[in-house]
C-alpha cells in the first residue's frame, strides 16, 4: 500500500515539474510595414520590466525575424542566414554578444518611431514601435564578420 | 666549400623550379573562384538579339538595374554589351539563327551563370505598367536558380524606363536571394558537371566491352568509378548506349577536399583521364565550360 502511495506522490510530483521545464517560445510579432532595397520598417512590440527594456526587446526582435525566420510581404523573405538560431549563435557566439548584449543592432536602427504610450502587462511594460532598419549594412556587416557568405560560392 | 656552394645552388635551384613564383606567392591564401554570371535579354524567335538592345531603351534600363543589384552585393557581372561587340568584332558568330547566336554567346563569354531579362510592356484605360520576368539558369546543365516576376504597378505615365526601373526594383532583391541559396547548395553539395563519354569512330571497343583485372563491362566499371568520386557520391546518368554513356548531372566539390585549393571540371576529367589510363585504354579528353568529353581511341 505505502509502494503505491510513494509512486503516485512521485508521478504528481513530475506532472507538477514538468510543465515548468517546458520552453515557452515568445511570439515575434514583427510585421512588415514598408521597405526597399536598402531599407526595412517594420512594427514590433516589445515587452521588458522598463520602458527602456520593451524599447530594446521590440528592436532585437526584429532582428532575430530577419537573422533566423525571414520577413513575409518584404524583400527579406527567407532568413539572413539561417533558420537554425542555436546552431547559428553558437557558432558566431562572439558577434552575437556584441550585437544583442553590447546593444551593436542599434547602429543598424535609423529610426524608433512608438506607436503608442508604454502600456503595462501585468508587472511589465508593453511597447510597440516603427522600427527601420538599414537592411544593406547589415548584410555587409554580417558579410565581413564571416556570418554569412558574401554573393557568390 | 665547393660541395657546400654546390648544394646550395642545387637546392636554389630546385626551389625555383618546384617552388611557386615569388611575384605570385600569396602565403597559401585561396579564395574561391566565383561564377561569371551576364544578364541578357530576352529574344522572341526571329527577334535580333544584336538590335534587340540597341533598339529598346526599356530592356537596357532593366537590364542595367538588374547588375545594379549584383553591383550593390559586390558582386561583378560579364559585360553582355561589350562581350556582343567583341563577338561582332572578332566575327565569331557563325549562323544567322538568333538562337544560335544567343548560345554562341554565353559560350563564347564563359558565363556560369546567365541571367534572362524580359520586359512587357503593357498599356491600358487604367494606365501603364511593366511587367519582368527574370530568370537565372546555370550553363552548362540548364539547371535553374531563381524565377521571379516584377511588376511596377499602373501609373497614368508614358514614362516606361522609369516603369521599367520600378519593376526590376520590385523583386531583384528576393531574385539575389533566392540565387545566394542556391549557391549556399552548391557551395554545400558541389556543382554540377555533365561527362560525356563516347569511342572513336576506328575504336575497338564498346560500353559492353569486357575490360580490366575484373573483366566487368566498361559501362559497370564507369559507374563505379563515378559512385566513388562524385562528389557525397552525387551523379544522374542521362543514358547508356553500346557506343555513348551520359552523366547528364555530377557534384564536383568547389574545393578539392585533400589541399583546400579550388577544384574545376579540368581537374576532375583528369582523374577520369587516370581512371581510364589505369584500365588499359586510351581516352582523350576535352573540357569545354562544365562540359567534359572523354573519347576512348
Amino acid at each position: 500500500m505505502k509502494q503505491y502511495i510513494y509512486t503516485g506522490a512521485i508521478v504528481l510530483l513530475i506532472s507538477m515539474v514538468l510543465p515548468c521545464c517546458k520552453t515557452i517560445y515568445p511570439s515575434a510579432e514583427v510585421n512588415y510595414l514598408s521597405g526597399d532595397e536598402q531599407t526595412l520598417t517594420v512594427r514590433s512590440v516589445g515587452i521588458g520590466n522598463d520602458e527602456e527594456k520593451a524599447i530594446i526587446n521590440a528592436e532585437q526582435k526584429v532582428f532575430d525575424v530577419l537573422f533566423f525566420r525571414g520577413l513575409p510581404e518584404s524583400k527579406q523573405k527567407i532568413p539572413l542566414i539561417g533558420s537554425n538560431e542555436q546552431e547559428e549563435k553558437s557558432k558566431h557566439k562572439n558577434y552575437f554578444d556584441s550585437f544583442y548584449d553590447g546593444k551593436r543592432h542599434k547602429t543598424f536602427v535609423m529610426s524608433v518611431i512608438p506607436v503608442s504610450n508604454a502600456k503595462a502587462k501585468g508587472r511589465q511594460k508593453m511597447v510597440t514601435l516603427d522600427v527601420k532598419v538599414n537592411l544593406s549594412a547589415l548584410r555587409r556587416d554580417l558579410e565581413t564578420f564571416g556570418v554569412i557568405r558574401k554573393f557568390g560560392y | 666549400m665547393k660541395k657546400i656552394q654546390i648544394i646550395a645552388f642545387l637546392l636554389l635551384a630546385a626551389g625555383s623550379v618546384l617552388g611557386q613564383n615569388a611575384a605570385t606567392n600569396s602565403g597559401g591564401q585561396v579564395v574561391t573562384v566565383q561564377p561569371k554570371i551576364m544578364v541578357i535579354p530576352f529574344t522572341k524567335e526571329g527577334e535580333d538579339i544584336r538590335t534587340v538592345l540597341e533598339e529598346d531603351v526599356n530592356r537596357r534600363i532593366a537590364i542595367t538595374k538588374i547588375k545594379e543589384g549584383f553591383d550593390s552585393r559586390g558582386f561583378t557581372t560579364v559585360d553582355f554589351v561589350a562581350k556582343l561587340k567583341a563577338a561582332k568584332d572578332n566575327n565569331a558568330f557563325t549562323s544567322d539563327n538568333q538562337t544560335d547566336i544567343k548560345s554562341q554567346i554565353i559560350q563564347m563569354s564563359g558565363a556560369d551563370v546567365y541571367v534572362q531579362a524580359e520586359v512587357i510592356v503593357e498599356k491600358g484605360q487604367s494606365g501603364n505598367s511593366v511587367k519582368l520576368i527574370l530568370t537565372a539558369y546555370e550553363a552548362s546543365t540548364g539547371n535553374s536558380l531563381s524565377n521571379k516576376v516584377g511588376e511596377s504597378g499602373k501609373f497614368y505615365t508614358e514614362d516606361f524606363n522609369k516603369l521599367a526601373s520600378k519593376a526590376v526594383e520590385s523583386c531583384v532583391e528576393d531574385f539575389l536571394n533566392i540565387m545566394q541559396t542556391k549557391f549556399t547548395d552548391i557551395v554545400n553539395n558541389g556543382k554540377s558537371v555533365i561527362v560525356d563519354i563516347s569511342f572513336d569512330a576506328g575504336s575497338q571497343y564498346k560500353m559492353s566491352s569486357e575490360i580490366g583485372s575484373d573483366g566487368l563491362p566498361l559501362s559497370d566499371q564507369i559507374e563505379m568509378w563515378m559512385e566513388k568520386n562524385a562528389f557525397k557520391n552525387n551523379y544522374h546518368i542521362q543514358g547508356t548506349t553500346d557506343l555513348k554513356m551520359i552523366f547528364d548531372d555530377v557534384k564536383i566539390p568547389l574545393k578539392d577536399q585533400a589541399t583546400g585549393n579550388n577544384y574545376n571540371p579540368n581537374k576532375f576529367a583528369l582523374e577520369l583521364f587516370k581512371f581510364f589510363k589505369g584500365i588499359g585504354l586510351q581516352p582523350g579528353k576535352d573540357v569545354k565550360g562544365s562540359t567534359i568529353y572523354i573519347t576512348i581511341k
